[in-house]
């Protein structure tokens, strides 16, 4: 009944097996439970980035913004910096001419208007009345750009602190990353010793342990999180299997035939018509 | 000129040294008027032979083309002199008519711009892409 595998199994009572073995199974479950948990919020993290860097339009839903403080900070960053963004846009959309152009324009202006000149190359009065109307309407607009000066700056404080928000969350995924790895390797030889134990117990006769809980493929725990694959990955899925729960999709409709061609490529002339010549028959 | 002393130009201001300008290139005008004028007709006498003059006094083609030239630019020159001067007794009465502060319309886009609206650049940015 038992086997040099089992060796140290034999001295113990069965109960102190099955009691192991329960343990070793609640601790792949609670494993299980953090790696998807683990997933999820790397997930959430992505999603986050894509929002902050304009990859999508809408941020996640955050449902535990307590627990995700710095992801909720980068949400409420960009909306800032979108709104800074709009008021610039507004601005330039308003008054059109960039402030250094409008600056050298009234100095340009001014000189024509106020210093002595030859006749031959003094404004007219006509020339006269639009400088004037124009260093004044560009005098407004110096004064409006002036009035919105903190908002270059604001943009500017807004755009980095943003930036450093996300590479805090950048930093944070490497760690959740070594934090799956880790999870890996704590679960591997636990599943490994679950097995091991049940094989044991299964051999005694009277005793029907419960079954080491399936483990879930890589893939099933990022598709459950809302994660991505690769074709490569969904290829490797469909290869194992990986995708029998999906419902069966109708057959596609027949390909209509094509029509036969020949195997060799005909050469005719595009345009026109070869003309039988002297070597003709 | 610096920025700030641009913003700081008010127009009464402007008004006042648009006048000054155009009175200061009114006093040269008359002299520069008379120069012109005797100029031209100069060259018009060069340009037509004295009546009564005989085929012996005719000038050789090259110089009457030159002098013809010399009348045409003259003419020009003149011409440009009577429309400075027309054109300065114009901007002088306008300009001090604006001294007593009737500049409003000349300030309708400022004000709008103060307002918040649009500039007239950006108008007519918008207008172009409407007939696109």
């Amino acid at each position: 009944m038992s086997n040099r595998f089992h060796k140290d199994l034999a001295v113990l009572p069965r109960e102190a097996v099955e009691a192991t073995y329960a343990s070793t199974i609640a601790q792949v479950n609670r494993l299980d439970e953090e790696r998807q948990r683990l997933y999820m919020d790397k997930k959430l993290r992505s999603e986050v980035i894509k929002f902050a860097v304009n990859k999508i339009q809408q941020p996640p839903l955050i449902d535990h913004p307590e627990l995700h403080a710095n992801l909720v900070q980068a949400i409420n960053e960009k909306h800032e910096f979108d709104r800074l963004l709009n008021g610039r846009d507004e601005l330039t959309a308003r008054l059109a001419v960039p402030r250094h152009r409008l600056v050298q324009a009234m100095g340009s202006f001014y000189e024509r208007l106020t210093v002595s000149t030859k006749a031959s190359e003094a404004p007219h009065l006509a020339a006269e009345m639009e400088m004037f109307s124009k260093f004044f309407e560009m005098q407004a607009m110096v004064r409006v750009y002036d009035g919105h000066q903190g908002l270059h700056a604001e943009l500017d404080d807004a755009r980095r602190a943003l930036l450093e928000t996300v590479k805090a969350i950048n930093r944070e995924d490497r760690k959740f990353t070594q934090r799956l790895n880790a999870n890996n390797e704590q679960s591997r030889p636990l599943r490994r010793e679950a097995g091991r134990l049940r094989a044991y117990l299964k051999g005694i006769p009277g005793t029907n342990p419960a079954p080491v809980p399936e483990q879930v493929e890589e893939f099933t725990l990022r598709l459950a999180a809302g994660n991505s694959l690769s074709i490569e990955e969904f290829a490797a899925m469909l290869e194992h299997g990986g995708l029998t729960k999906f419902e069966e999709t109708e057959a596609p409709a027949a390909i209509p035939k094509k029509r036969s061609t020949t195997a060799m490529r005909r050469a005719e002339p595009r345009r026109g018509r070869r003309r039988p010549g002297k070597r003709d028959p | 000129m610096q920025t700030g002393d641009l913003l700081d130009v008010t127009p009464e201001a402007l008004v006042k040294a648009i006048v000054r300008r155009r009175k200061a290139l009114a006093s040269t005008l008359p002299k520069e008027l008379e120069r012109r004028t005797e100029e031209n007709d100069r060259a018009y006498a060069l340009a037509k032979p004295p009546k009564g003059a005989s085929e012996k006094d005719e000038q050789n083609p090259e110089v009457e083309e030159e002098n013809e030239t010399f009348r045409r630019r003259t003419v020009s020159r003149l011409w440009s002199v009577r429309h400075a001067v027309e054109d300065t007794e114009e901007a002088l009465a306008f300009w001090t008519q604006m001294e007593t502060g009737d500049w409003g319309h000349l300030l309708e886009d400022a004000r709008r711009v103060e307002e918040g609206g649009k500039s007239s650049y950006a108008l007519r940015k918008k207008s172009e892409v409407d007939e696109v």
